[in-house]
């Protein structure tokens, strides 16, 4: 969580105790609580609410997609984050954090002296001698008596003690050894460590200055029921009121606080007491009013987690359980299965290596159609060197969006003719039909499929046909048609992996260096298109990007924004010396969506990548994302 | 027998190789009979071969109603060899005679004859590296927890002065701390400079170059020597080497591909000794990995 993140939540807090405390302010008067302990139980369980606030509900978390974690896109679309920019001039949140950290210490420090303090007292004492079974201790350092510890309690009085009547005298120990009874100083404690986190915050305060006044009104009645004296007790702290303040022992609380000594008083004259039947309704109506001003209070100013940096298609929800990424790449919802309407959760166990990196990865569970989106995905993820190692289990839970069946739409799609510019309309003949990446049985199941056959003379209107019945029978097929200059089509129809990776090899005699032609791209493992020829440097998508010139924003096609198609078009692209896009091909990419991204990045310019100081032409990926606006 | 054996093995390459996948080196496909609409080539990556890593690993695929794999798991092999085969396998395609069948497949990965000899050396700056003010550090990409301890571990500050070593020093950080994170520097007319580290190949600190362009910038080459064992044995043939070139043009990293020992050992220490004029990507210093083939031929 950033500086800036983690003040925000702080306000945000800070306003949501605000609002718990003046909604909780009122619950006493409105349900008549009108016994201490009553009191006391309720403003201890608001003070539990208040800490407990931020783990009420989960928080907040923004989902930013960023294209710098998919492996290359070219960022058009989608809410880009950059580094957190320099600060000028006085840096306002590291002074507010460290404000808040120092005044933390400074009570924590406070709390420390004190016990140091109570614990010197406790050695300078004398043995009082009483007919209670409690360790009383004279000491000439308190001015009033003072009850702290937990397994072997003490009762400090001060001195004049002795010279108070006996009555008296039996009245506050009484009350002292009361708070013993009741392990109050445990509380005592607890509160102070709220009160040093919280230091800031004038509503604690106030509601632990609540706590305070109402757990000594509750021993206060306590002392009346067991000595039957109210007279005696009255002058006890009267008499104690009179003596010489002194300063506040943080760690111990005080036989009476003077500004408390009127509400006391009062409180013991009162008498409001309450029947158990009604205290219990009463305790249980403020809980339930408690709970929903929590519940009111976090809905309205809720707190946010850090924004979770992905590019998942829309309904697609990761759950890594606890681990934490170095970076990942973005889970796609297939196409098909969105159109079928299938949801579900794929729970996926990764093998991770000493680097954090995913090494083997298995479904456990899930719909089929949609695990071999979540298993490609997962095994380019690197986690956090402190899970490296580990087995991790990996949850990816699949919504798919309503939209309108698909089937009407796809008819109306443009075909995709990627090269030729306008030529494209003209009617040709077709000299020829080139398949690469199948194998001879498919070729040859292709050609007997496709409507059209060497030596046909076809239009754009044949396009279409042609296209479908190349990808109904195998979906990874492009078909392309390609005007070449004699004034002919080729029909070109290859498969995703039909990439050369090796190339020509060509060798001097007498062991003179040879080499491997073909450019391919360093440290990419996706094969490359053949279109990398030799001569060309290959580069990530992401440098390219950063070097563009003019860059034509694609246009949403509103076919596919009325069907609700979103995703990733992948193209790959030469990009000549003079930085123009040379030639384009498609990788992979909803139809409806690859027209609109090739029409808007073959018009593209880039800055001229220099190799050696000479223009180069470079092979690259570029990733064109459609996402929509929820 | 023997020759009968040896027979039978290359009728096995030959139809593992029928399909006309360019698999890396030493990797061969046994589809068990299954049939294949096309697929894509199978990779070996090459620190798991210097590792010496080399085995069969065996892959159980899920085919659906198309011949496209909808489920795949690792059933045996190595540990270092199952990522690139469940990334190449899940976009293979069946032939849809297959369709809706789960399938056993195997993919043989075996280290090439010649002993793979990797030789390595620290990467080095070209002697000409400017010195640069680090005005600001970019970190982009990585999640805020990853952000944070690289910047912590980073010997950089901004306002730093920036020369060679400290820059190599930067990139061991980074490349230890995350190996798929790049780094750049952007370079202002003032002499100030960025620093730019991001995931991803977004600014490439090795790009892979033709054999032929890369031996066009030779500046030093010295000849192997060809073994006069292998020369009194008749033995000739071509090794390939993968090699590293570092951004200074010496050589960072060499890796024996294929080609007989002798002959190879020859090869590498000959080419260990070649030197390139420094490769230079938008003016930043890169290393170049390209792929040299020594081809011995004995005349006669």
């Amino acid at each position: 969580m950033t500086t800036s993140v983690f003040l925000n939540n702080l306000a945000l807090y800070s306003l949501q105790i605000a609002l718990l405390v003046a909604l909780g302010a009122i619950v006493p008067l409105v349900l008549h609580m009108r016994a201490p302990r009553a009191r006391l139980a309720f403003w201890q369980i608001l003070l539990v609410a208040c800490v407990a606030l931020p783990l009420i509900r989960p928080w907040r978390q923004e989902v930013v997609t960023a294209p710098a974690v998919a492996t290359f896109t070219t960022p058009f679309s989608s809410a880009y984050t950059p580094a957190a920019p320099l600060h000028r001039g006085f840096p306002w949140r590291d002074a507010a954090l460290w404000t808040l950290a120092a005044g933390v210490a400074a009570r924590l420090l406070w709390l420390a002296i004190g016990l140091a303090r109570l614990r010197r007292y406790r050695m300078h004492s004398e043995p009082f001698d009483t007919a209670y079974d409690a360790d009383i201790r004279v000491s000439p350092d308190v001015s009033g008596p003072v009850t702290f510890g937990v397994f072997n309690p003490v009762i400090l009085v001060p001195p004049h003690f002795a010279d108070l009547d006996a009555p008296m005298q039996q009245a506050i120990l009484c009350h002292e050894i009361l708070h013993i009874e009741r392990r109050d100083w445990l509380f005592t404690m607890a509160e102070e460590l709220v009160r040093a986190a919280l230091w800031f915050h004038p509503a604690v305060w106030w509601v632990l200055g609540q706590i305070h006044l109402t757990r000594e009104q509750a021993v206060d009645r306590r002392v009346i029921e067991v000595t039957e004296a109210r007279g005696p007790y009255v002058d006890a702290l009267l008499a104690m009121a009179g003596v010489r303040p002194q300063l506040d022992l943080a760690p111990a609380p005080l036989f009476l606080r003077k500004r408390h000594l009127k509400h006391r008083v009062v409180e013991i004259f009162q008498e409001a007491n309450m029947s158990r039947k009604s205290l219990i309704s009463a305790l249980a109506a403020g809980v339930a009013m408690v709970a929903a001003a929590c519940w009111l209070v976090t809905g309205a100013l809720p707190l946010a987690a850090a924004p979770q940096v992905v590019a998942d298609a829309p309904g697609v929800a990761v759950n890594v359980n606890g681990a934490q990424l170095m970076h990942r790449s973005a889970i796609m919802y297939p196409g098909d299965a969105i159109e079928k309407g299938i949801s579900g959760t794929v729970v996926a166990q990764v093998k991770l290596d000493a680097n954090g990196e995913v090494t083997d990865a298995t479904v456990q569970s899930g719909p089929e159609e949609l695990r071999k989106t979540v298993l490609q995905s997962v095994l380019n993820w690197h986690f956090m060197k402190d899970s490296a190692g580990a087995t991790r289990t990996v949850t990816v839970e699949f919504n798919a969006p309503p939209h309108p069946p698909l089937q009407q739409f796809a008819r109306m799609a443009r075909p995709t003719v990627i090269t030729g510019g306008n030529a494209a309309s003209a009617t040709r003949v077709l000299r020829d039909i080139e398949v690469s990446g199948l194998s001879d049985q498919a070729k040859n199941d292709l050609l007997t499929q496709l409507p059209v056959h060497i030596g046909d003379t076809i239009g754009p209107d044949q396009f279409m046909p042609v296209m479908e019945a190349a990808r109904k029978f195998d979906p990874h097929v492009s078909a392309v048609f390609v005007p070449n200059r004699s004034g002919d089509y080729t029909l070109r129809i290859t498969t995703p992996g039909a990439g050369v990776m090796g190339g020509i090899s060509s060798s001097v005699v007498g062991g003179a260096p040879g080499g491997v032609l073909g450019g391919i791209v360093g440290s990419v493992p996706a094969p490359q298109s053949a279109a990398c020829a030799p001569g060309r440097i290959a580069v990530g998508g992401d440098v390219q990007s950063g070097k563009l010139a003019s860059q034509t924003k694609p246009e949403y096609p509103p076919l596919a924004r009325q069907a609700r198609i979103s995703g990733v078009v992948e193209l790959s692209a030469i990009i000549g010396k003079d930085g123009r896009v040379a030639n384009l091909s498609v990788v992979k990419g909803h139809p409806l969506l690859v027209q609109a991204a090739l029409e808007a990045v073959k018009d593209w310019v880039y800055q001229p990548t220099l190799l050696n100081g000479q223009p180069a032409e470079v092979c690259t990926t570029i990733d064109v994302n459609f996402t929509l606006a929820e | 027998m023997f020759q009968k054996l040896i027979f039978a093995t290359t009728i096995a390459l030959a139809i593992a190789t029928a399909q006309d996948v360019p698999d890396a080196h030493g990797v061969s496909v046994n589809l068990n009979g299954a049939p294949l609409m096309h697929r894509s080539p199978v990779s070996y990556p090459l620190d798991t071969m210097s590792k010496g890593v080399q085995g069969t690993v065996v892959v159980q695929v899920k085919l659906d109603a198309n011949g496209e794999i909808a489920d795949a798991a690792i059933l045996s092999g190595p540990e270092e060899l199952r990522k690139p085969v469940m990334q190449s396998v899940l976009t293979w395609h069946f032939a849809k005679e297959v369709a809706g069948s789960t399938r056993t497949v195997n993919i043989d990965f075996k280290l090439p004859d010649a002993p793979t000899r990797v030789q390595r050396r620290e990467p080095q700056l070209p002697a000409n590296f400017p010195v640069r003010t680090v005005k600001g550090i970019d970190i982009t990409g990585v999640s805020d927890e990853a952000r944070q301890q690289l910047l912590a571990q980073l010997p950089v500050h901004a306002g730093d002065q920036l020369d060679a070593a400290r820059y190599l020093e930067i990139t061991k950080a980074v490349s230890s701390f995350d190996s798929h994170l790049s780094i750049a520097l952007a370079n202002a007319a003032d002499g100030a400079t960025t620093v730019r580290i991001a995931y991803g190949n977004a600014t490439p600190q090795r790009i892979r170059v033709g054999g032929n362009v890369q031996s066009a910038m030779l500046v030093q080459q010295p000849a192997p020597v060809y073994p006069p064992d292998a020369k009194a044995a008749g033995i000739q043939g071509k090794v390939q080497l993968s090699a590293v070139i570092g951004p200074d043009g010496h050589m960072q990293e060499l890796t024996v591909l294929e080609g007989d020992a002798t002959l190879a050992k020859a090869a590498q220490d000959a080419v260990w000794q070649w030197v390139y004029k420094p490769t230079l990507l938008n003016g930043n210093p890169v290393s170049v990995q390209t792929t040299i083939d020594v081809n011995f031929t004995l005349s006669r």
